[in-house]
């Protein structure tokens, strides 16, 4: 009998710790036993370097460049403890349309099977999520992945972020796209970080599925071309994304969110840099402990 | 188009249930390579898909009149066929090995790189292809021709631009060119969408050297880039049409100085011919004796041979009088002068169907309304982008009798043909067939408009056209 294959993707704005957090929840699943495959859709293509010692792989687009034609077992690499990993890649930087490259490679591997054929119980898109174009929105729209969860910190520009990938799953949440599963909190340290967070989902109708702190494990796993469940499975950090993972896993049903608009969102943010700042200069320092 | 239908009326084809929303009467932006494609030795390179060049083909060329691209064949215009990997990697490093090698193979004078809009949304750089041969002896220019930013009528209009732009001296450098006060440039036409254009341009250009002028014009036979390097030269520029070009004369005025004659109509039958001779002669001040001896010379010629057929036109057992117009702004002002100064005819509906932008309504129905003909104010003038909706006003109208004719595209033939009346086609798509040197343009444009208005009512009245 054939297996329920989930599709989860992971948004966030660059450099927020998708990547990151992609491959240990990766790494995680697959301690697990599950057969996982990573996907990573950012021009950058580096969502899976931690699951291969650090190296690059060449991405569907290289491929596509170099031969005019893919077979998708060209463009499938093998990583930690078995895990698929495949990079979309992207055009030089000002030329051609990216977008239409994420469309271009996930069709490719859809066409010709590649999913049904390795019998995966996971794949996870790493998209890049400040990107608004049709092109990266093609894991949420096309019911190619049935689960979004999206990276992002307290930072405003982050939070910016999520709340547009809500609008963007809003939109196609009719017509069969994604639905959102929740946000993965990424480096968040102390407690007004959290009660920025925790505010956010409330007010978007959404969940906070872990919380990651910052890390220096992450740095030298990272470092040395692991994952923090590769490189210190031992630690803190790690326990923190198996935690994740297995949220993930148990994870069923996910909803439309209610995204913010404009001026909802500048709103909520300045009433949020009143209090930090209000918090900084010790105005409301009993009260900041307590939240 | 016809071929198919000879025998059968479209009713009994689609029983009576039937719309025509995807009849071509304009083409896309792209449509614009058929400009450079009229002024000999220039070649277009085509930064646009496979098909593109097929598309405009058919609405502009081969459907309309059976003509095709002169000093370059359309089937040896280089292309980069812009596809999927174009589109993911942009297109601009093939975009330029083709045309380094199209400017090695072609003996062309002047290369014009166009795109169309995928390669513009996806945004490679034509212009910095282009530049590449900035101060070389090979002349290149580019044109931008996204479909989504206008029809070929703008695509047109963005050629003759690139061209005043980028190949034509500076107004700085200009400033040493002596001008002609005799030499008139010549603007309004649209090679190719125009059906009639080769064969108007030759007769206009005869005209004007008969009355005194030295026409310059740019397009077709003998003229190519000689002509366009005399563009700064002229004494004035003609512009030929209510709204077409109107831009293109004022960007020359601006940059050369050179002051613009706008007549509004491409001038068919006496009436009109006579008084745009009149305005331009007044216009320039040159010999009105002699253009009135003109005049009198061609009206004779011209009654003459209307006195010549007058008794067959009068017993002539259908008698149109009524007609709809389904054209371009230009054809059917131009008409619409003629049928109604001259023959006496009285407007239906006018259709206009290039897409004129809104601001220029008012100004055409003026000219519209400037008619030897108490109604002129009422005349329904409708701009419209729906070339179908002619066909819809035709048939909920009486045609009874065969009164009404309908001058339009060879698609509007087949309304004709349904509804029984007499039609006359005028504009793109002509047909497929040879337009050859056919044109209105003038007093023996007139006499053959006329002659083929009477010829096909004559017929469907014989029953011997269906
Ligand atoms: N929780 C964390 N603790 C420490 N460093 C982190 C954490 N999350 C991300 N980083 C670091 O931030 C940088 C950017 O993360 P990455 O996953 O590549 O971002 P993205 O994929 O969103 O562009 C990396 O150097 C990564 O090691
Ligand atoms: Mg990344």
């Amino acid at each position: 009998m054939a297996k329920k294959l989930k599709q989860i993707a992971i948004y966030g704005k660059g450099g927020i710790g998708k990547s990151t957090t992609t491959s240990n929840l990766s790494a995680a699943l697959s301690d697990m036993g599950y057969k996982v495959m990573q996907f990573g859709c950012d021009p950058k293509a580096d969502s899976t370097n931690t699951l291969r010692d650090g190296t690059y792989i060449p991405t569907v687009l290289d491929l596509l460049r170099e031969k005019g034609t893919v077979k998708a077992h060209d463009a499938i690499f093998q990583g930690y403890n078995g895990i698929y990993c495949v990079e979309a890649g992207g055009p030089a930087p000002g030329v051609g349309c990216a977008g239409r490259g994420i469309i271009t490679a996930v069709q490719l591997l859809k066409q010709q099977n590649a999913f049904e054929e390795l019998d995966l119980d996971y794949v996870i898109y790493d998209v890049l999520g400040d990107v608004v174009c049709g092109g990266f929105a093609v894991p949420i729209r096309e019911g190619i992945a049935e689960h979004v969860f999206t990276v992002s910190s307290s930072d405003f520009m982050a939070v910016y972020a999520a709340n547009n990938l809500f609008k963007g799953i809003k939109q196609y949440s009719n017509r069969g796209g994604a639905l959102l599963g929740g946000v993965i909190a990424n480096s968040i340290s102390n407690d007004y970080q959290r009660a920025i967070i925790d505010d956010f989902v409330e007010k978007t109708n959404t969940q906070v599925m872990q919380y990651v702190p910052r890390s220096i494990t992450v740095t030298q796993s990272e470092l040395s071309g692991k994952t923090t469940i590769e490189g210190a499975p031992t630690s803190k950090q790690a326990t923190i994304y198996r935690e994740l993972a297995k949220r993930v896993d148990e994870h069923a049903t996910s909803k439309t969110p209610e995204p913010l608009d404009s001026a909802q969102l500048q709103d909520w943010a300045s009433k949020w840099a009143d209090q930090l700042l209000a918090i900084e200069s010790g105005e409301v320092r009993g009260e900041a402990a307590a939240i | 188009m016809s071929i198919a239908l000879k025998n059968t009326t479209l009713d009994e084809c689609f029983g009576g249930d039937y719309a025509w929303s995807e009849q071509q009467r304009v083409a896309c932006a792209i449509g614009g390579v058929y400009t450079a494609l009229a002024i000999e030795r220039v070649l277009p390179i085509m930064h646009s898909g496979p098909g593109c060049q097929g598309n405009i083909n058919g609405v502009l060329a081969s459907t309309n009149g059976g003509q095709n691209a002169d000093s370059f064949l359309e089937s040896v215009i280089p292309s980069t066929n812009f596809c999927e990997a174009d589109v993911v990697f942009g297109g601009q490093e093939r975009l330029r090995r083709l045309v380094e090698d199209s400017v090695k193979y072609y003996d062309a004078d002047l290369f014009v790189i166009t795109d169309g809009c995928t390669s513009e949304i996806v945004g490679d750089d034509i212009e910095e292809i282009a530049n590449d041969y900035r101060g070389t002896d090979t002349k290149v220019v580019h044109a931008a021709l996204p479909g989504f930013k206008g029809n070929n009528v703008w695509g047109h209009s963005q050629i003759l631009h690139a061209i005043i732009d980028q190949y034509l001296p500076s107004a700085e450098e200009a400033k040493s060119i002596s001008k002609n006060p005799k030499q008139v440039n010549v603007f309004g036409v649209v090679p190719f969408y125009d059906t009639f254009w080769v064969a108007t341009l030759e007769k206009l250009e005869e005209l004007l050297r008969d009355i005194g002028f030295e026409p310059n014009i740019i397009y077709g036979r003998d003229k190519g880039l000689a002509a366009v390097d005399k563009i700064p030269a002229a004494g004035f520029n003609l512009l030929l049409s209510p709204w077409i070009d109107l831009d293109v004369v004022k960007k020359l005025e601006e940059k050369y100085e050179t002051p613009f004659f706008h007549y509004s109509a491409m001038p068919i039958g006496p009436s009109e011919t006579g008084r745009f001779i009149r305005e331009i002669t007044e216009y320039a001040g040159t010999d009105r004796i002699a253009a009135e001896a003109y005049i009198k010379k061609q009206e004779d010629r011209y009654y003459y041979y209307l006195n010549h057929s007058l008794r067959w036109i009068y017993t002539c057992r259908v008698q149109p009088r009524e007609f709809f117009i389904n054209s371009s702004a230009t054809q059917a002002l131009s008409l619409t002068r003629y049928l109604v100064n001259d023959l006496g005819f009285i407007p239906r509906q006018i259709f206009i169907n290039e897409d004129v932008p809104e601001s220029e309504h008012e100004r055409i129905l003026a000219d519209f309304h400037d008619l030897d003909w108490k109604g002129a104010s009422d005349i329904e003038v409708i701009f419209t982008a729906d070339g179908g909706l002619c066909d819809q006003y035709v048939k909920r109208s009486d045609t009874s009798f065969r009164k009404t004719v309908i001058l339009g595209t060879t698609w509007d033939e087949l309304t004709a043909k349904t509804s029984r009346i007499p039609f006359v086609p005028v504009s793109a798509p002509y047909g497929d067939v040879i337009v050859g040197q056919k044109t209105y343009f003038g007093y023996d444009g007139g006499l053959a408009l006329m002659q083929d208005i009477f010829n096909d009512a004559a017929a469907k009245g014989m029953g011997t056209v269906n």
